[in-house]
């Protein structure tokens, strides 16, 4: 009797677990409001984002994370498919065994995306090492990757870079077809940018550069070294230091003796941007700072004015894809995301802490127009066959034109962004404010957008 | 019945005997659990149909599904709290009836084949064929795939308990083997645990088993084997990449990356010879951190800095290139993984295992007995790391990507963890450890969140569902390794001779031999 | 990784035979047995039989006049800056290399103290020192600290009092509880055990303030405490922080110093570093003075963490695994179990992480700093200021 009734438990128990597996599985909405011609559309659609979560890397990519699953649980609420319904599947890439970012984890979690039949398209990875690693497996599954943040120039193309620098071949990169978008402009552009900014605008021409030991940091530093040089500058010490670094005093004396008119690093905020500009207030120098997109945000204020002067991040200067939060295209998102997410612990709660943010958001929208797109031209239905309907995916992203949060987004035939114009910004009364905004032609020539 | 519980209870025998058998039954009971309640642990938002009562009462017809179901459950919860009652009932030196164990055996089969009844008659009402790729079965056909694993190892083990006690190792490949090779291909349309097993299992299995050889065996604590798991993958991505031009197949390489970590292996174990304990602990966390350091300064450009080497080739066979398939990763793995085990199991007996065994109880006395300390450590450290270039090179191969993030300390951390939890040198320990850490670090944690709100949403309890679980997980895995160590600070399956060290604090093996005490 | 048996003190290594111990006068700070450090039979052990009697001569000569090298290195490194960028550099470098210097310092006694005494390398420490940092900061932000060190000169005053009092005490018993929760269960366990519940205590505190403090720098509103430069050197620019950093480090240590070598508590924590058997014979309470233990270094940890924190102005959830790892070098370079040495290490480690960056660049300044380890623990294992190895041979 015992043994029966702790059956009988344990069965309830096995019972309610099948239940939950099968009341996801019922396709809800039944409005025929919205997603005109899809009111038909029956089933769930599955998306997803694989983007760093924990460790070393909580102070990025849960914000993009948060940008997409509010983009998705906006679609499902205005109806964006019609009948369908979009499902949200959030993979964390991260494992305590590295500390943060894990590009074997980031492989194991796109392969077990692509082997969910219901997956369409992915919102991720947030770093170049992470893709290297899951564009091979998206490609050959015919998945669609969509990266907010990935910059480094080698993952699309090595045409415009010396293959040497990059190490890696698009052919072993895409074994099956091309599958991999970013909505972010390269460092190649940008680093070419800020070269001309820190040579033609600032017109110095010794440079002191730091990076961060990181694929991003590491590989802007040394674009911007070249470019540069080849604008008649010098770059008189260069000091490559790890994320976990605190105190740069040493490297700032460096500087400070080797007649460094400008200082440059090459990394994010959380690995150090900002504690450079403190130390550098701390020796008494007072030297024009510049920096990338991953430099250009509030963690950098906070920083350079956490030391003993308060205001030592005014007139810092930093280069970022068009700066969303000053984007009037953007505040809507940026309201609904502070209104989505306003119980979440800060700096999760408030978007703008993080550049990144809007990026994974305008991704996860593309993602689901190039999905109602595909699914209209489909006659209202979901494709019957998985590869299929992948394959469409990956079709309708290529033409995509969509107006989003950070501004009209089309990508070329290497999946990046067309027309990547990059803008300079300044801190001004502990806030960024816009300079100017740049753009690099065809032919390497760098101009002041007007 | 007498010679079976002789050969249970005799502690010199064999070492690993209990061990072997307590990981059979253990592992039986787990997939038999994780059978069941799948839909649960595997992607709980996709469109599987679980192997629970509730799918063959909603589709069997009514009455027969549920009495199979319900006797399969009560198989399962025999297979379920067996191990219980017998380990309770070993730690205060009693044994279970023999009896027990034809009714265990007994219960083993009828569960396996009522499975298969019950399996035959979903897909038969379902109308489904009884195999092929099915869009939304994929949870359902590993739920019944792990019943079957389950319980076919638990009656393989309970019938044959007194073989699998006298022949462990045999048993356990005999046991083990043709369900580990089977499994791809049960699981073939849900590949997670495939993929678990390929990137994070076999992988850190194989550095627990190397760093198990400097630890376990010879007594060398080493803070730093991502070191030797970093010559080994660097070496090997090296020479199967676009960065030098240079392709060399994986079935070389694996040689090639062992053997390259080997001599690296010796020659940073050189400058510790002298040193003993933490000592060598800290210098072995010394290279530990100045190699990844030397692979993102790019040393001698051949590291490729931060961003590291990818492109690295994958692995042919005949016409079969592996690809990004899992599968064939896993057969190689697994094929590989067997043939170390066996390497090591046989170096633990020799000569060598014995002069490690010396050298860790007493070194002075082991160099007085005429064993050549220097090369008996060095052996130590070149064997261990040889496993790790191993490692390395099926790392790089599957990743197809290698920077210098994936070796950092965090790393030499959890090949630690993993032998220290498991069992400090015993093999069939650290494969256990290997599982459970593994288990813990790359799919409980990251899928917890998945987990509690489904949780949630099924109980109806906002508060369990809206955790957010990510924020914690750094807490969580330093809370399960210090509540681990402090109620198993021998590891969960000791070593006969270490336990006996630590229970009673007889220092040496044959003595604990002579005294007959477990 | 052996069950210890019983007669042979816990300071004891792995299975070292049970050889009486030759009387020898100890220093006074040392808390650890020198012999536990190398094999002891160095005649009939391997190194007599094999190597090449050159290879030794050499070995000998590193290992006897390893203090020398060192220095000499040191001393090559700030030439080498001098001729870099002459004196205004080097001088900036020298305060940069004493105010780092000085924080190590006062972490790796924390680390040397603990060690001393139960042979565990309490990886936790770093983390117990960004913890103690992050209770001075909600102290001085909760209870109006912050505008009272704004005020005046006395009221800074009584603000480091008060804080430097209260962390201190948090973080002992922060330390204490520890000790008590993760590793006296384990103090007769296998070696590794307590190693890997010190690795989990510090991921559980790493864990703990990432997820109260978020991912972020923390800005502590502390820099701001003590401002202007006390003078100038040239082209030198001293603040008053640098000294204050300074001047704090060594009074905290010359404090501890008097408290090991003077009171009847400190006796009782040499006595039980050099044999706990023979301590709890005399009489000593052990596990009071291993809680003690934990309480001081903590508490020197948390001072450390404040100065740093005025000095730098900001702390993250993830800084004391870093600051750490080097913290424990210098203790390993002084001589691990030896207080004065932990606190000399920690200025010769900040040298040469700030001449040797400075020098090399930086990205090799952590290599540097872990090649020393490596060499120290090759070539003299005792560290600098240890018992002489050669003499003993």
């Amino acid at each position: 009797m015992h043994r029966t009734a702790a059956f009988l438990s344990l069965a309830s128990i096995a019972a309610l677990g099948a239940v939950s597996a099968c009341g996801t599985s019922t396709s809800g909405g039944s409005s025929s409001s919205g997603g005109g011609g899809l009111s038909g559309c029956h089933g769930t659609i599955t998306v997803a984002t694989d983007l760093p979560l924990t460790g070393g890397d909580s102070t990025d990519g849960p914000f993009p994370q948060l940008g997409a699953q509010l983009a998705v649980t906006q679609a499902n609420s205005n109806h964006v498919l019609g009948g369908c319904t979009l499902n949200y599947v959030s993979k964390d890439d991260s494992s305590v065994a590295k500390n943060g970012h894990d590009p074997a984890q980031g492989a194991a979690n796109i392969t077990s995306l692509a082997a969910d039949q219901s997956v369409v398209g992915v919102v991720g990875p947030f770093n170049s090492s992470v893709a290297e690693a899951e564009i091979p497996v998206a490609s050959q599954n015919h998945l669609a990757l969509i990266s907010p943040s990935n910059t480094n120039p080698c993952l699309t193309t090595n045409q415009a870079v010396p293959a040497s620098t990059c190490g890696i071949t698009t052919s072993s990169l895409y074994p099956g077809p091309h599958t991999y978008f970013r909505v972010i402009g390269t460092d190649l552009t940008q680093g070419e940018i800020l070269a001309y900014i820190a040579a033609k605008q600032l017109n110095m021409t010794k440079a002191y550069v730091f990076d961060d030991q990181e694929a991003y940091g590491a590989g802007l530093a040394t674009i911007f070294k070249q470019h540069f040089a080849s604008d008649g500058g010098t770059v008189v010490g260069s000091a490559s230091l790890p994320g976990s670094t605190t105190d740069f005093s040493t490297q700032i004396a460096n500087a400070q003796s080797s007649g460094a008119q400008v200082i440059f690093f090459g990394g994010t905020s959380g690995n150090g941007c900002g504690l450079v500009r403190r130390d550098e207030g701390k020796a008494g120098l007072t030297l024009p700072f510049l920096g990338g997109d991953g430099c250009q945000d509030q963690k950098f204020i906070t920083d350079s004015n956490s030391g003993s002067n308060t205001s030592e991040a005014e007139g810092a200067e930093a280069t970022s894809a068009p700066d969303a939060t000053k984007l009037s295209s953007a505040q809507a998102f940026y309201s609904a995301y502070s209104t989505a997410y306003s119980s979440k612990s800060a700096p999760y709660n408030d978007g703008k802490n993080e550049p990144y943010t809007p990026f994974g958001y305008d991704a996860m929208n593309i993602l689901i127009q190039a999905i109602k797109s595909v699914l209209l031209s489909n006659g209202g239905q979901p494709p019957s066959s998985t590869m299929t309907f992948r394959d469409d995916v990956v079709q309708a992203l290529h033409s995509t034109n969509y107006s989003g949060a950070v501004g009209q987004t089309s990508f070329d035939s290497n999946g990046d962004t067309t027309n990547p114009f990059f803008t300079l910004y300044k801190v001004s009364s502990g806030n960024w404010t816009g300079v100017n905004a740049y753009q690099v032609d065809s032919s390497g020539n760098v101009s002041v957008k007007s | 019945m007498n010679r079976l519980l002789r050969a249970f209870f005799r502690p010199t025998q064999k070492i690993t005997a209990t061990g072997v058998y307590t990981i059979l039954v253990i592992a039986a009971a787990a997939m038999v659990l994780l059978g069941w309640f799948l839909p649960w642990f595997v992607g709980p938002f996709s469109e599987g149909v679980g192997f629970s009562p509730q799918d063959a009462i909603s589709t069997a017809p009514t009455g027969i599904g549920t009495i199979l179901l319900y006797v399969t459950g009560v198989c399962m919860l025999i297979v379920l709290l067996s191990p219980f009652v017998e380990f309770t009932l070993r730690a205060r030196h009693r044994a279970l009836d023999v009896r027990w164990d034809m009714v265990r055996a007994a219960a083993s089969v009828v569960g396996l084949v009522l499975t298969v009844v019950v399996w035959i008659l979903v897909r038969w009402i379902n109308e489904e064929p009884l195999f092929g790729a099915l869009p939304n079965g994929i949870t359902t056909d590993s739920a019944v795939w792990l019943e079957m694993y389950g319980f076919g190892l638990a009656a393989i083990t309970y019938g044959l308990k007194r073989l699998v006690l006298e022949r462990p190792n045999v048993m356990f490949v005999v046991g083990v083997l043709p369900f580990g090779v089977l499994l791809p291909l049960m699981f073939h349309q849900a590949p997670a645990f495939v993929l678990w097993a390929t990137q994070s299992l076999a992988i850190y299995m194989l550095l627990g088993l190397g760093l198990n050889v400097v630890v376990g065996f010879a007594g060398l604590l080493d803070l730093g084997y991502a070191a030797f798991f970093a010559i080994g993958g660097y070496a090997c991505a090296s020479l199967a990449s676009p960065i030098h031009g240079v392709h060399i197949s994986l079935w070389m390489l694996i040689f090639i990356g062992a053997a390259i970590a080997a001599t690296f292996g010796a020659i940073l174990g050189a400058p510790t010879l002298r040193l003993r304990g933490d000592y060598l602990a800290i210098v072995t966390l010394g290279f530990g951190e100045i190699i990844p350091d030397l692979a993102t300064n790019n040393v001698f450009g051949l590291t490729g800095g931060p961003n590291g080497i990818s492109g690295i080739d994958k692995p042919v066979v005949g016409s079969v290139n592996f690809g990004f398939n899992p599968q064939w990763f896993y057969w190689s793995l697994l094929f590989f993984s067997v043939v170390v085990v066996i390497m090591l199991l046989n170096m633990q007996r020799a000569r060598i295992g014995r002069a490690w065994v010396a050298l860790r109880e007493d070194e002075v006395a082991a160099a007085a007995t005429g064993i050549n300390t220097t090369t008996t450590k060095l052996l130590a450290f070149a064997i261990g790391a040889s496993v790790s270039g191993l490692a390395g090179a099926f790392y790089g191969a599957i990743v197809s990507i290698v920077s210098p993030d994936d070796f950092q300390f965090a790393v030499s951390i959890a090949v630690l963890s993993i032998i220290v939890l498991g069992g400090i040198g015993n093999i069939s320990g650290v494969i256990l450890g290997a599982f459970v850490l593994t288990f813990v670090i790359f799919w409980a944690l990251p899928n917890l969140q998945e987990w509690s709100a489904t949780l949630g949403h099924t109980f109806n309890v906002p508060a369990i569902s809206g955790i957010d679980f990510t924020r914690y997980t750094f807490i969580l895995y330093g809370a399960a390794l210090i509540i681990m160590m402090l109620f198993r600070p021998a590891g969960l399956l000791p070593s006969r001779a270490r336990k006996v060290e630590l229970e009673s604090g007889i220092e040496s093996e044959s003595l604990a031999a002579v005294q007959g005490r477990a | 990784m052996t069950q210890e048996s019983v007669g042979v003190g816990p300071t004891q290594p792995l299975g070292e035979a049970p050889a009486p111990s030759p009387r020898r006068e100890r220093k006074a700070a040392l808390l650890v047995a020198p012999e536990g450090l190398i094999a002891r039979h160095r005649g009939s052990g391997v190194m007599a039989r094999t190597a090449v009697p050159a290879f030794r001569t050499t070995y000998g000569f590193i290992s006897h006049n390893f203090p020398a090298i060192i220095m000499i290195g040191i001393l090559a490194s700030v030439l080498g800056v001098l001729a870099q960028g002459g004196p205004t550099l080097m001088g900036n470098q020298m305060r940069n290399a004493l105010v780092l210097g000085a924080i190590y310092a006062l972490i790796a006694i924390g680390y040397t103290m603990v060690y001393g005494i139960i042979e565990l390398i309490n990886f936790a420490h770093g983390d117990v020192f960004t913890l103690s940092g992050f209770y001075a900061f909600l102290i001085a932000d909760h209870f109006g600290i912050n505008k009272l060190a704004a005020s005046s000169g006395f009221g800074l005053l009584v603000a480091l009092v008060v804080i430097f009092a209260v962390s201190m005490l948090l973080a002992g018993i922060t330390g204490v509880l520890i000790e008590r929760v993760a590793y006296r269960r384990l103090r007769d366990a296998p070696r590794l055990a307590p190693l890997i519940t010190a690795i989990g205590v510090s991921f559980l505190i790493e864990g703990f303030m990432l997820a109260f403090f978020g991912p972020d720098n923390v800005t502590t509103h502390q820099a701001s405490w003590i401002n202007g430069n006390a003078f100038t050197l040239g082209a030198v620019a001293v603040r008053w922080t640098d000294l204050f950093v300074l001047g704090m480090a060594l009074v905290l240590m010359f404090a501890l110093g008097a408290f090991v070598t003077r009171t009847r508590l400190g006796k009782a924590m040499r006595s039980t570093a050099q044999d706990r058997q023979a301590a709890l014979i005399c009489g000593i309470n052990i596990n009071r003075t291993i809680a003690t233990t934990f309480f001081i270094g903590s508490a020197l940890a948390a001072a450390g963490a404040i100065i740093y924190s005025i000095n730098y102005g900001s702390l993250k959830w993830n800084l004391g695994f870093h600051v750490g790892i080097i913290a424990f070098t210098a203790a390993v370079l002084g001589g691990i179990g030896n207080i004065v040495g932990a606190g000399i290490g920690g200025f010769l480690i900040g040298m040469i992480y700030v001449f040797g960056g400075s020098l090399a660049g930086g990205a090799w300044s952590e290599s540097l700093i872990f090649a020393i380890l490596v060499l120290i623990l090759t070539f003299r294992p005792v560290g600098l200021f240890g018992v002489d190895v050669a003499s003993r041979s």
